[in-house]
């Protein structure tokens, strides 16, 4: 999986993150293909973002 | 009328349900049926992961495959075809199929109680090398394990493996009652010395570097050839039953609450089978918003995968029943190419 770009997702009071949105990149019609990974422990795909957020591999935005 | 037979206590253990596996016999495949991935996931038949830890050399396909054991009723297995071989392992280098089960699913057996009740697993595989391979049951929540061997004797030849374990009394050995990965069970085609060592015997407080493997298992990883499994099943008791063939409906419906994909189309475009497989907003305020329920509770909130034209979802506000994608800007959007993944 390549990462064009990771950003957080907020939920409607604009304080609360939800999810890491990850940009995977976009196909020949201009349509693009993401990722929204909850922020819970319980997901084992937020437990590897976070591994490589810590190993420095990759960088989350706090918005656009 | 005829009169309905009561099985008997002793035979409860044949009753419906009684796998504690799903998807044993490879019929589901949602993400796909053909992967070259060497890294760790969910590639092809639901609930199965294949883990390759920190290979340098190593090319595989692992796919569903229509190979099986005849006569046996089963229409499909799991294949890994080793196409470039590992041919030093490191130390820390590791390749392994994975199945977890949830705790709230084996609470039944009464683990860390004088109760704790044993379990059969039995397996269909073929393998074209042959000797000692390592299956290791993990109670992850206790981080204890008991590592088990089974041996494949003859080369490309299908063969029947059963593995009976005791149940865990120790007092620390119960499963957490929640959605969490509880019970992992496992096969190792190759493992490293960081992963083997001196193996407690039974049920024990689990070190990578002791229990993990055997230290004399094939490295199967190491030349090139090929594996197949299918027909696993994991039952409580100390009898291997008959496989508990299950219709591909209901075992698909098992697999959901781990992984939906609701079509398989990955480009929107019209299909003369599936329409057109898109999920189109709905008005919502200043933008659109895109519903897409679930057909069972998924175990958890699950990830979403998914393709997005016009526009860009800003809000996600989705559960473990459903996903609920809002664009606050565009009131008219679609998605395609989506999946829900709430594995272990």
């Amino acid at each position: 999986m390549i990462i064009i770009s990771a950003k957080y997702l907020y939920a409607e009071d604009g304080a609360t993150k939800t999810h890491i949105k990850l940009n995977l990149g976009t196909n020949d019609t201009g349509h693009t293909t993401y990722k929204h990974i909850p922020i819970s422990a319980n997901s084992a795909d937020y437990v590897e973002i976070m591994r490589q957020v810590e190993a420095g591999t990759l960088t989350i935005q706090e918005a656009d | 009328m005829a009169l309905s037979k009561i099985l008997p206590a002793s035979q409860e253990q044949y009753a419906g349900a009684r796998n504690l596996i799903i998807n044993g016999a490879m019929q589901v495949a949602q993400r796909g049926t053909s992967s070259t991935s060497v890294t760790a996931g969910y590639y092809t038949v639901d609930r199965f992961n294949f883990s390759p830890i920190a290979t340098d050399e190593l090319a595989v396909t692992h796919s569903q495959s229509t190979t099986v054991p005849s006569g046996q009723g089963f229409a499909n297995s799991w294949k890994l075809e080793v196409t470039t071989a590992e041919t030093a392992l490191a130390a820390d280098e590791l390749c392994i199929l994975r199945q977890q089960i949830e705790g709230q699913n084996l609470q039944h057996l009464a683990y860390g109680t004088s109760s704790a009740k044993s379990l059969t697993l039995s397996f269909w595989v073929r393998s074209s090398l042959i000797g000692k391979y390592s299956c290791l049951f993990y109670n992850l929540d206790a981080t204890r394990t008991n590592l088990q061997s089974f041996t494949i004797n003859t080369a490309d030849t299908w063969e029947y493996k059963t593995i009976t374990i005791d149940g865990d009394t120790d007092s620390g050995a119960g499963f957490d009652n929640d959605n969490g990965g509880s019970l992992q069970v496992a096969w190792i085609f190759a493992a490293g010395t960081d992963w083997t060592g001196t193996p407690h015997t039974g049920w024990g407080a689990h070190t990578n570097t002791d229990d993990y493997a055997f230290s004399d298992q094939v490295n199967f990883i190491a030349q090139t050839g090929t594996f197949y499994i299918t027909g696993v099943q994991l039952e409580v008791g100390d009898t291997a039953t008959p496989f508990e063939h299950r219709s591909y409906a209901d075992e698909l419906r098992r697999c959901e609450r781990y992984c939906y994909r609701p079509f398989v189309s990955s480009s929107g475009d019209e299909d003369a089978e599936l329409g057109w497989p898109r999920f189109y907003s709905s008005v919502y305020g200043t933008g659109g918003t895109v519903h897409i329920e679930y057909p069972v509770t998924m175990r958890t909130n699950p990830t979403l995968t998914y393709t997005q034209a016009n526009g860009t979802v800003d809000l996600d506000v989705s559960s473990y029943i459903k996903a609920t994608l809002r664009d606050t800007n565009d009131t008219a959007f679609f998605v395609y190419n989506f999946q829900a993944d709430a594995e272990l």
